[in-house]
């Protein structure tokens, strides 16, 4: 463990190195262990946030992005604070004998010592491979985002979207409250790929969006913006719901949570029942992390949901 | 042209299915149970089918749409492997079940199919596309493509696709009298002949493996591969399944289709485009480069054995003759090895050693690709020279992809020993793979036939191989020749060492 209120990077690359030997000695010394890595990825959270539970998240996200993780936790105080340890992340992959391991560094940081961060992180960035940030803590995206390539974050607890809308002006930006929305999106592109129902889309002018809670989430604006009709209705309501109207007022074709995992889709009168499991941050991450370049759809709709955000009464 | 669907995000969203109807004859069938219903049900419960998909099961039973859906459910339930069965989501599909008593052999079975497509196209809206899936005896595909023929079934207001499971013939002339029969009706591009091989991921990402990264393909050829080794073993033997293996044999279930286009993938050109065309065409290119063999070269460069009894973990197991529906002097061959040799100018003179048997000691499919040793032994004796360096490709289990190469053994001294560089499928993107029928199915009903068998791939790979039938057919084999739970009988082991090398133990 180094210090209480310094670090020094060479001093965890070196406490990284080690970490390879000790695991090979303690591992069985023939099958070894193997080091995975594809990419950087900086966790920037808010020292309250349950550290189980990000924990737990980078563990299974380690399967299938495995990376070098470095969780910043942004500790609330005005003194100068800055510790770092280092560990590993292992699995044993069914059927194999070798454990596949990757490195994390946990660096907890206070507001006043974050401006240092940056010089601290730049050396323990892994080369040629891309840096992600996720930005849980608004402190942390501030000061890590400039050596991100791409910035995650999440607007589901807002009620707009100006601050996406701000950041993508300096870094590449993933919303996962975006995200949270593919499943909805598949199964209505799904329900259009079908030619007779294709055909009648353009009679389809009318979304009826119904939430639940006091206003709509971002990721309801992002739908309304994605379906792009010429009249959104909204509605309070008991579940969440998208339905396309035409102008009469006539359902076409309705999506419903009906409690749970479950999912009604109506088309006309034919109903069928999926399942929506539940999103959690590992599911929405995986997703985001497997974007590597720009994802043209999203940059396209964001600044309509925004305008349809600030706009909404 | 229709309009696009405004909706779709290729960067998010899995491919799509378009509106269809499976009709499955055979449906009371092993394959169809096993296999096809949990593939389509899995496609379902990931939101891959389409939301009017529909199945039609045809069969000679007599049965209602429920008893066939409450059959299908049973079937689902056992063999769905690793995804969650669900209630909601399994009632919603069995909505879109539906079945037909009908004997391929009676042309009304085609006009009340007929009538059935165009109901349940009504119902569901299926567009009249239709993949009829021929999962019957071989014996039946030509009758029953006639019979759809003949009904104006292989021509409707949507697309009509043919799937056909191998075999595809049992020599070349009956592959081709096969293909003749099914042109009768359907176009060669509407036939999708399935393998199933193909379909496994780690047979595709042969491919991406060697055409997505710039530092292989260099290496690919003669003069830096010394052999390639192709090995499919099965541990079990055939399992009650004596009576239809002992007319196949493993030279006709296995090499002629399955080994040698896993063969024709590690060994192919690179396509110009990655489309059904281009990349069959390379396949094909390449099947038909394979050395025609002499009589003489045939039975030198092949083994065939079958298995005889042994005891293995206490038990005893029964020879292959002795197994219910085998005749007594059987001389079917449950394991069979090849030497091929292609001739082009990639690779001339490197021997790729394919073998496929039955009672071998583990079930393991792989691709062992040995590289020449470095040219000069810089490091003598110092070197523990365990091998060349080794580039394995394992298809089954325990996906993925392993480079072994020397690396110098930390201490004082120059001493080498091997050391393993492994990718592993399931860890490394931890998502379940597809099984081979959901992304054959998948395929054949977006209508991408890139890894289907085409009619010039068959019929070259059964020239490849007619040579060593013949050869066979006109020896008496001294059977059995290898007990239950070994790697085969000793001739095979002598065919590579006549060439310096030696069979992996996988």
């Amino acid at each position: 463990m180094s210090s209480e209120s310094t670090i020094d990077p060479e001093k965890i690359r070196k406490e990284l190195s080690d970490l390879w030997v000790n695991l090979a000695k303690e591992k069985d010394a023939d099958a070894g262990v193997l080091r995975a890595c594809s990419m950087t990825l900086i966790a920037a959270v808010d020292e309250a946030d349950d550290p189980a539970q990000i924990g737990e998240t980078i563990a299974m996200l380690m399967r299938e992005h495995p990376s070098r993780a470095i969780v910043v936790r942004v500790r609330d105080s005005s003194e100068f604070c800055l510790s770092a340890q280092v560990l590993a992340q292992c699995w044993m992959p069914f059927g194999d004998r070798r454990q596949i391991c990757c490195e994390e560094v946990e660096i907890t940081s206070s507001i006043p010592s974050l401006a240092d961060l940056p010089a601290v992180l730049l050396p323990l960035l892994v080369a040629d491979l891309p840096v992600v940030l996720w930005a849980r803590s608004q402190a942390g995206m501030k000061v890590l985002a400039g050596i991100a390539g791409k910035v995650i974050l999440d607007s589901g607890s807002s009620t707009n979207l100006a601050g996406v809308v701000e950041a993508t002006k300096k870094h590449r930006v993933g919303d996962l409250a975006w995200v949270r929305l593919t499943r909805w999106r598949e199964l209505i592109a799904q329900i259009f790929e079908n030619k007779s129902y294709l055909s009648e889309l353009n009679g389809l002018t009318r979304a009826r969006i119904t939430y639940t809670g006091d206003r709509p989430k971002t990721s309801a604006f992002y739908l309304a913006a994605w379906l792009e009709r010429s009249e959104t209705i909204w509605e309070r309501g008991e579940e969440d719901a998208v339905a396309l109207e035409t102008a009469s007022g006539e359902v076409h074709t309705r999506i419903r949570r009906t409690g749970g995992e479950g999912v009604e889709v109506t088309i006309h009168e034919q109903v069928t029942n999926t399942v929506f499991a539940n999103a959690t941050d590992y599911t929405l991450l995986r997703e985001e992390l497997s974007i590597a370049g720009p994802d043209a759809v999203f940059e396209a709709v964001l600044p309509r949901a925004a305008a349809l955000a600030e706009n909404f009464a | 042209m229709a309009a696009a669907n405004p909706f779709q995000d290729p960067l998010r969203f899995e491919r799509k299915m378009p509106e269809c109807a499976v009709v499955i004859f055979g449906a009371n069938g092993d394959l169809t149970k096993r296999k096809l219903l949990p593939a389509l049900y899995r496609l379902a419960y990931e939101r891959r089918l389409s939301p009017g998909f529909a199945v039609i099961g045809i069969s000679r039973t007599a049965m209602s749409h429920d008893q066939f859906r409450e059959k299908m459910r049973d079937s689902v339930k056992r063999f769905k492997e690793n995804t969650e069965f669900d209630e909601s989501v399994w009632n919603s599909f069995a909505e879109g079940l539906f079945y037909m008593a009908g004997d391929v052999a009676d042309p009304s079975c085609y006009t009340n199919l007929a009538k059935c497509l165009e109901e349940v196209g009504a119902e569901r809206k299926t567009g009249g596309n239709a993949v009829f899936y021929l999962s019957t005896q071989p014996s039946q595909y030509a009758e029953t493509a006639a019979g759809l023929g003949n009904a104006g079934l292989a021509k409707g207001t949507g697309w009509r696709r043919l799937v056909v499971e191998k075999p595809f013939g049992h020599d070349l002339a009956s592959a081709k009298q096969l293909s003749h029969d099914l042109h009768g009706h359907f176009e060669e591009q509407d036939v999708y002949r399935i393998d199933h091989y193909l379909g496994k991921e780690t047979v595709q990402n042969i491919m991406a493996f060697r055409f997505g990264n710039g530092i292989f393909e260099p290496l690919w050829n003669r003069r830096y591969i010394n052999h390639v080794q192709i090995t499919a073993a099965e541990s079990i033997g055939v399992e009650g399944r004596g009576a239809y293996y002992q007319e196949a044999g493993a030279l006709r279930d296995m090499i002629q289709n399955h080994l040698l286009q896993v063969m024709a993938t590690v060994a192919m050109e690179p396509s110009a485009a990655f489309d059904a065309d281009s990349v069959r065409d390379e396949r094909a290119k390449l099947l038909r480069s394979i050395r025609t063999m002499t009589p003489d070269e045939a039975l030198k460069n092949s083994v065939a054995g079958q298995y005889g009894p042994a005891r293995i973990g206490g038990q005893d197991m029964p020879g292959f003759r002795e197994e219910k529906g085998v005749a007594p002097d059987s001389q079917t061959d449950t394991y069979a090895a090849v030497t091929f040799f292609v001739e082009n100018w990639r690779w001339a003179g490197v021997p790729f050693y394919v073998r496929s048997g039955k009672h071998l000691p583990k079930r393991v499919s792989e691709i062992a690709i040995e590289f020449n040793s470095a040219p000069h032994a810089l490091f003598g004796a110092g070197a523990d020279m365990t091998g060349p360096n080794l580039l394995l490709l394992r298809i089954q289990p325990e996906e993925g992809i392993s480079l072994k190469f020397l690396s110098k053994r930390p201490g004082a001294g120059m001493t080498l020993r091997p050391v393993s560089m492994d990718f592993n499928y399931g860890s490394s993107f931890g998502e379940r793979s597809p099984a081979a029928y959901e992304t054959l199915l998948l395929d054949a009903i977006i209508g991408d036939a890139t890894l289907y068998t085409r009619q010039d791939m068959v019929e070259a790979s059964w020239s490849a191989v007619a040579p060593i039938q013949e050869a066979w057919g006109n020896t008496k084999f001294d059977f059995p020749n290898y007990p239950a739970g070994t790697w085969g009988p000793a001739a095979s082991d002598e065919m590579l060492a006549r060439r310096g090398h030696v069979w992996r133990k996988p």
